[in-house]
């Protein structure tokens, strides 16, 4: 069953056509990877979905609901939770504090329950502090509880991102770029984190990868994006012998060599 | 459920116990001290109110408030206005005053805040002057330029103090909640907020609603404490001193803001009774200049705060009692100064 | 008829002077994108260094003109230096760097106060007394016609200079993308000493001149630095001609509520209008929108 599905989608920024009538799925369970060249649309796409941009024309639907017009808020209440290519923390905020404030959609309690720290408070509280222990055990970040986040290490600040987008119990992630900036090593840890939180938290996940082997080898479906377009569709193995693809990939390199 | 309970029936018992000493105290501060020593600790009592006010949006919130003496003077203004010409009782025109000052605040707030950047200090500032020429302008009912005479007395020192004790209690659980938490995700980074589901304009604009009713119960204290009001106390130097409290104390840090208030309401009396003493030598200049020197004292507090501790006197954090002995560590051993910035730092 | 004319070349002097000081701002917003608060005070120190030139160096109107512009475009400058470069060599949030700036201005008002004097000044007799006949159809002040004049004249100095000279282009890719023009080897904090510069000199030449017009008072810039700003928001902040077109606007809405309207609300109407701006068309009048890159 399709999570997300998104059809003839469209943006135009002016005359720039930056995503020109793209149609995806993305199955429940499944991590499904979406590869293009630099510039290609691929965060567009995310912006998208996430309501940070309205489309100028096509449907974007989230488990049957259409998720065009809504505000990044509701779309992240829904359960559609994203990171950030360069990694957008709480900078001055310790570890905790990070994954506690983006569990605050657990704690449903009203204002005058928080000026007065009524017995609901303290319930829902301890409750979304329980989580948010978990949480930073499961992903190995409680050594590091009471860092501030800006001092972290980049790979453990990928992963607290992660770990706060966790914190919402969403059902969709949404990763762009996951493994920018990782050396090899790594990069290996990461897939293998990717696929464990997948199996974790019963998560359907799709991200953008600029690195072709991690997308290729974590992924098992893909998407190929290509100045805007869809280029090619299917299982990294279809991909990696797309005669378009090589193509696309190939003339990049060669731009990349010239310039 | 039971322990929670608990929690909730001890923090009562908080709010109750530190309430009556705050009460007794002061009442035997008023019984007993020198007017000059009860009105002065008045005044520090509802700055420390106006300054909670402001840090709670603009320390931390993040957004930055140039109209909260406008807030004040619609408070202000509004309960003094209930009790004269209606003659309702004081509890409920100080009430009324709160929430008519909270209710300008989310017409303005409302609009403004759903805008990125510093709009919202430029049409908080405009704010104010409209607010000014609002009350300058309706004689028959503020008095106008004439001021508002006649104002009953009901700010006592232990009216006051209470005051600042339950607003204190009411906003360290405020930002102890996750609401708290939103707002200074928002200051953080308003982006990354909205992505983890946090509606900043929501938040954004209770903080200021709130704020503003604070800023409505000090105008109004205020106003019950001089029997007298007049548009020019609400000016711009008014919202400024709470920014100046506020960043003595640390933006983000509510006993810092109390701290603040005392520092700022407190030492221009210091340099004004130096002034006099020095004056009784018959050292005239001197004495003109200490008078006059807190004025440059006073401005370069800002730029010497932001430059070389942005975090405020407690470098952000709560004042507790471990905290008051390190930084008395920190006094004797002469370590303060460490942040003063160099030519090196630039770039 | 004639009344109307009157009111209209009334609202242009004033509005020179919006949109003098109000130039500075979206320029610094430009580059830095933070309200620069002390700008006012730019103007009030330009008022000062001409009024102490005429009356105590007994310099020449003309020459104490010069001085006081290129002397308030380097205090600017130091400025910037002092107070805004360390803050931003930190990184420091844009809070900190509004609470700055608005001590910097607290503290040439205060310094004025303290070490001078907080008495209001009138300008020396340096322009023809009387009124000049326009036409036959209204008259008005020798200043306010100098003030058009130097006005106009600044604000074709300052086209020539952002769209013919380097550094005024180097101005414009700065404030378009930061780090692209630092890639493109752009020298950012000549670049920035330049545009506060700039901003100094143009708001110091409304400065010496209303000091004429009006006084010269420690609170000059206070009062118009701020309905300035609202001038180049209810232009479009960022926008070179939408802040002239504010300054403008404002100067006339304000002359004519006070000449038809009552004069009661006049200081009111420049934030009226900005907070209605900012309800139906936030990016300002003649503004593109500024989004943050996600």
């Amino acid at each position: 069953m399709a999570v997300l599905e998104v059809r003839n989608l469209t943006i135009r920024f002016g005359g720039l056509v930056a995503v020109n009538n793209v149609t995806l799925h993305v199955d429940e369970g499944k991590i499904v990877g979406l590869i293009g060249p630099n510039g290609a649309g691929k965060t567009t796409i995310f912006n998208l979905v996430t309501g940070v941009y309205n489309p100028t024309r096509g449907e974007i639907h989230y488990r049957g609901r259409s998720l065009v017009g809504m505000k990044p808020h509701q779309v992240a209440s829904l359960g559609v939770v994203r990171t950030f290519q360069n990694i957008r923390l709480f900078k001055n905020l310790t570890v905790y504090e990070n994954v506690r404030t983006a569990a605050h959609m657990g704690a449903k309690y009203s204002l005058l329950d928080g000026l007065f720290h009524t017995p609901r408070y303290h319930m829902y509280e301890s409750e979304i502090s329980e989580w948010s222990e978990n949480l930073l055990r499961l992903l190995k970040l409680d050594a590091r509880r009471a860092d501030i986040a800006s001092s972290l290490p980049y790979g453990v600040q990928r992963r607290l991102e992660i770990a706060r987008a966790l914190a919402l119990r969403p059902s969709l992630l949404l990763l762009d770029e996951p493994a920018a900036g990782m050396n090899p090593q790594e990069c290996r840890e990461l897939i293998s984190f990717i696929r464990e939180i997948r199996d974790m938290f019963g998560l359907t996940i799709f991200l953008i990868e600029h690195h072709m082997d991690v997308a290729m080898s974590v992924s098992e479906r893909m998407y190929v994006l290509n100045f805007g377009e869809l280029l090619a569709e299917g299982t990294p193995s279809e991909i990696q012998n797309d005669r378009r693809v090589i193509e696309a990939y190939l003339g990049e390199e060669e731009r990349d060599a010239q310039g | 459920m039971d322990g929670f309970r608990v929690k909730f029936i001890r923090g009562l018992g908080v709010l109750g116990l530190s309430a009556s000493v705050a009460w007794v105290l002061a009442s035997a501060i008023r019984a007993r001290l020198p007017n000059y020593i009860t009105g002065l600790l008045t005044v520090v009592a509802i700055n420390s109110v106006t300054a909670l006010g402001w840090n709670l949006v603009s320390g931390f919130t993040g957004q930055f408030n140039l109209g909260h003496a406008g807030f004040m003077a619609a408070g202000g203004y509004t309960s003094a206005i209930l009790m004269i010409r209606l003659k309702w009782p004081f509890p409920v025109s100080f009430i009324c005053g709160a929430a008519f000052a909270g209710f300008l605040g989310f017409l303005v707030g409302f609009p403004s805040l759903r805008l990125v950047g510093d709009y919202l200090a430029i049409v908080t500032l405009g704010f104010q002057y409209i607010i000014l020429a609002v009350l300058n302008n309706t004689t028959p009912l503020t008095g106008g330029g004439l001021g508002l005479a006649g104002v009953p007395f009901r700010t006592h020192l232990p009216t006051a103090t209470l005051t600042v004790v339950v607003t204190l209690w009411l906003l360290s659980n405020l930002v102890r909640s996750k609401q708290g938490r939103c707002f200074v995700a928002v200051k953080e980074d308003e982006i990354a907020a909205q992505s983890v589901g946090i509606n900043t304009t929501y938040y954004k604009v209770l903080a200021f609603i709130i704020s503003s009713m604070l800023a409505g119960l000090a105008g109004s204290l205020l106003g019950h404490f001089m029997m007298y009001l007049h548009p020019d106390i609400f000016n711009y130097l008014k919202t400024i001193e709470s920014v100046s409290m506020v960043i003595l104390g640390g933006l983000g840090s509510l006993t810092g803001s109390i701290v603040g208030a005392l520092c700022i309401t407190l030492v221009p009396e210091v340099f004004r009774n130096l002034a006099t003493f020095v004056a009784g030598f018959g050292l005239m200049r001197a004495s003109d200049f200490l008078r006059r020197g807190w004025m440059v004292f006073y401005a370069l507090l800002f730029v010497v705060m932001m430059l070389a501790r942005p975090r405020g006197l407690m470098g952000g954090r709560e004042l507790t009692w471990e905290g008051v002995r390190s930084f008395a560590a920190r006094l004797v051993t002469l370590r303060g100064v460490r942040g003063w910035p160099s030519s090196k730092s630039e770039t | 008829m004639n009344e109307f004319v009157q009111q209209v070349l009334n609202g242009l002097a004033i509005g020179s002077v919006y949109a003098l000081v109000a130039v500075g701002y979206t320029l610094v917003f430009g580059v830095l994108r933070f309200i620069n608060f002390a700008h006012g005070s730019v103007l009030t120190f330009a008022a000062y260094v001409s009024l102490f030139s005429v009356l105590v160096f007994k310099v020449p109107f003309p020459f104490a003109f010069g001085a006081s512009l290129v002397l308030s475009g380097l205090f600017s400058i130091m400025i910037e230096r002092q107070a805004y470069r360390p803050l931003r060599a930190r990184g420091a949030p844009n809070l900190n760097l509004l609470i700055t700036s608005i001590g910097v201005s607290l503290l040439v008002e205060n310094a004025i106060i303290v070490f001078y004097s907080a008495d209001f000044f009138v300008f020396p007799r340096v322009l023809p007394s009387g009124t000049v006949s326009l036409l036959g159809l209204a008259t008005a002040p020798p200043i306010d016609l100098l003030l058009t004049a130097v006005a106009v004249f600044l604000m074709s100095a300052l086209y020539m200079f952002v769209n013919f000279s380097k550094m005024g282009v180097a101005i414009q890719a700065l404030a378009h993308d930061r780090d692209a023009a630092a890639l493109m080897g752009i020298n950012i904090n000549l670049t920035i000493a330049y545009t506060f510069f700039i901003a100094g000199v143009m708001a110091s030449s409304a400065g010496v001149l209303i000091g004429i017009k009006f006084n010269v008072n420690p609170y000059l810039g206070g009062l118009f630095g701020v309905k300035s700003f609202a001038a180049a928001v209810v232009g479009g902040i960022g926008s070179i001609p939408g802040s002239y077109f504010g300054g403008y606007l404002i100067g006339l809405l304000e002359t004519m509520g006070a000449g038809y309207v009552s004069s009661n609300y006049k200081d009111a109407i420049a934030f009226v209008l900005l907070v209605l701006i900012l309800l139906f068309k936030p990016s300002g009048l003649l503004g593109r929108g500024i989004q943050e890159k996600v």
